[in-house]
């Protein structure tokens, strides 16, 4: 599945792998997030995804030509989840927006883990 | 000045953030990163001031728990990416000051050094160029200084130059501020708490500029809590500012704290700041406009606004349910947390039939249902109950427990059935999966000479590695799953392997495999030592 987008000069595709490269790169730049975790984790040994990894925790799903992201993340222990889950959001519906002119319908976080360090 | 008295903390910090909260549109101006949208200075005061609060609230029994309340408060209230950034800066700040009784310069540089630290902690690809920059910087700088410089004063000046020069050359270092040509924001901020604990100390007081419309809250958090109309006793969020008035902020509360809840009543020079809920308003603004002129009137009903909210919450009901196959608690477990309505127990050497299947279906409500039978000799079965049954019921082929997960975790709730079928079909193809058992006879397949209880390696319904040492099996089998596109591999332990020997499995993966994650997880399966996956 992908975004098409078209004109009269000809088509232009942009693939989920793209939108999740994107989405999982620009949350890492958030502050208080730690990882990214793979969405089989979800019995309780899930695991920090490592960097080449980290689009494994980003599912990206397109509808009507708009994008829903699901992100799987760990954050650091000590901050408020809340807040930074909205940092997050903010960030890569304002990243994703940008950088591929498409529309961000809704970005959802999904805090799997804290770390304690 | 040497050491700071304990009682001149709050006066302090009272200043450094009066500070920021009178500068806070210069950084909002300034705010262009992580995303453009202005709030860092309106984000960054508002964790302040509930640091602020939890200081002003806490007793000065040491230095420790007044810095500790501010962090605590600071956590709390953290608002946006710079007001979480900010809350770490005092949480490291305050445990700096475990065990310290006096607040001199080398403490004081200690300290800022733990929140520099504890602040970069949090945060997986530090960005250069911002707030932590300019922490990191100056807390350097006070390190270096703070055995020569004894006097506080003396001490913060080069302390703030230092934190001010590394706020100039932010855009050296964070490309978005040159494009803009701004310093960063969250840096600006920084600048302005030390300005301020500084001016401070050299004896100039600053007081806040009364509080504008902005300031006022928003209704909106207020009903998200609530969670039936009923639960609403006072419906008219009223909010309002007298002004020019002599009253004093504890005689209006004692008018109007009866006649409602939720009230926050703030005085600034001689502006009455109020906010509460009653089924009164109109009274309540009668007695406030005896005590001045009246403006920023906002009455709203709460009532109709939680109607509101709830009209646009769609009546949720239950589009597709799920049925998976398999043995072993782990198991079951596992694909209960993967949203699965009923788990049938059967598998190698005791298939479910399909009466077991249909009585399963008739049991889950959802629209469509889907049977996960995660065994070649079950998909029959499934498939036959898939055409007896009056329901819409989609078997997805999986012959492997691993394919069972991968199924569900392929599966879209906002697809159409069609669609989701389609997309779990193609990404059980992807897995592979290899099992680990013993040899039940004597036998000799592909001119391998097995004996029975040998153990045996089976990757795809072929053997491909078998002996007595069960290790040796396990390494043979994974060598020859893995290849240079797998990325991650899994592990189900069965019931007859502990986790300490499962562990030590799990590392030999890892050596195998180190570009792989590899993943453990209790199966507790019977007759299979272990099933192993690989994406």
């Amino acid at each position: 599945m992908s975004i098409k987008i078209n004109n009269k000069h000809g088509n232009i595709n942009i693939d989920d792998q793209v939108i999740a490269s994107l989405s999982g790169i620009s949350a890492m730049e958030c502050y208080g997030i730690v990882g990214m975790s793979s969405k089989s984790a979800t019995d309780g040994f899930f695991e920090l995804l490592k960097k080449e990894n980290i689009t494994k925790g980003v599912k990206v799903i397109t509808k009507d030509n708009k994008l829903i992201i699901d992100l799987y993340v760990v954050l650091q222990y000590g901050i408020k989840i809340s807040t930074v889950a909205e940092n997050i959001i903010s960030k890569v519906k304002y990243t994703v927006e940008k950088y591929s002119q498409l529309e961000v319908n809704s970005v959802n976080v999904h805090v799997q883990g804290v770390r304690v360090q | 000045m040497k050491n700071i008295e304990i009682s001149e903390i709050k006066d302090i910090y009272s200043n450094l953030a009066t500070n920021l909260e009178n500068n806070k549109h210069i950084v909002d101006s300034l705010n262009v990163f992580p995303v453009p949208d202005g709030d860092t200075g309106t984000n960054m005061n508002l964790t302040m001031q509930s640091a602020l609060k939890e200081l002003l609230e806490s007793n000065e029994e040491s230095f420790y728990k007044i810095f500790k309340a501010a962090a605590n408060g600071a956590l709390m209230g953290a608002r946006g990416n710079s007001g979480v950034i900010l809350s770490q800066l005092l949480r490291g700040f305050s445990e700096g000051f475990k065990g310290v009784d006096t607040l001199n310069t080398k403490n004081i540089a200690k300290a800022m050094n733990k929140a520099s630290i504890t602040a970069y902690k949090a945060v997986m690809k530090p960005i250069e160029g911002t707030i932590l920059t300019v922490a990191r910087e100056s807390a350097e700088k006070a390190l270096e200084i703070c055995d020569t410089k004894e006097d506080v004063v003396e001490f913060l000046e080069i302390v703030l130059d230092q934190a001010k020069d590394t706020l100039e050359r932010t855009p050296e270092m964070l490309d978005v501020l040159k494009k803009s040509g701004v310093v960063d924001a969250g840096g600006k901020g920084y600048v302005l708490l030390i300005e301020g604990a500084l001016l401070y100390l050299k004896g100039e007081k600053l007081t806040a500029e009364p509080p504008s419309k902005q300031d006022i809250k928003d209704t909106d958090d207020e009903i998200e809590s609530i969670t039936s109309e009923d639960e609403i006793i006072y419906a008219y969020c009223t909010e309002f500012m007298v002004l020019k008035t002599a009253v004093t902020r504890g005689e209006f509360l004692r008018q109007i704290q009866d006649i409602g809840d939720s009230i926050v009543c703030i005085k600034n020079d001689d502006i009455l700041k109020t906010h509460i809920n009653t089924n009164n308003p109109g009274k309540i603004l009668e007695m406030a406009s005896r005590h001045g002129e009246l403006t920023n009137i906002k009455i709203e009903n709460m009532k109709e606004q939680f109607r509101a909210r709830n009209k646009n919450k769609k009546k949720e009901y239950k589009k597709y349910s799920f049925i998976s196959i398999g043995m072993g608690h782990g198991v079951k477990e596992l694909f209960k947390d993967l949203m699965v309505d009923e788990f049938i127990s059967g598998g190698q050497t005791m298939n479910p039939s399909t009466q077991d299947i249909i009585t399963s279906i008739d049991k889950v409500n959802g629209e469509h249902v889907f049977i996960l039978p995660n065994n070649s000799n079950i998909i029959l079965a499934a498939n036959q109950a898939a055409e007896l049954s009056e329901r819409n019921v989609y078997v997805i082929p999986t012959k492997t427990i691993p394919q069972g997960v991968t199924a569900m975790l392929s599966f879209v709730e906002e697809e159409d059935p069609e669609t989701n079928k389609e997309n779990m079909i193609e990404a059980i193809k992807e897995v592979k999966t290899g099992q680990v058992t013993y040899a039940v006879r004597d036998t000799e397949v592909d001119t391998k000479d097995i004996k029975k209880d040998d153990i045996i390696g089976i990757f795809d319904g072929k053997i491909v590695s078998h002996g007595e040492n069960m290790d040796d099996v396990i390494l043979g089998l994974a060598k020859a799953m893995v290849d240079e596109e797998s990325y991650l591999i899994t592990l189900f332990y069965g019931e007859d392997v502990s986790k300490e020997k499962a562990e030590e499995v799990k590392e030999t993966l890892v050596e195998l495999a180190p570009d792989c994650d590899v993943e453990l997880i209790k199966g507790g399966q019977p007759l299979y030592y272990y099933i192993i996956s690989v994406e």
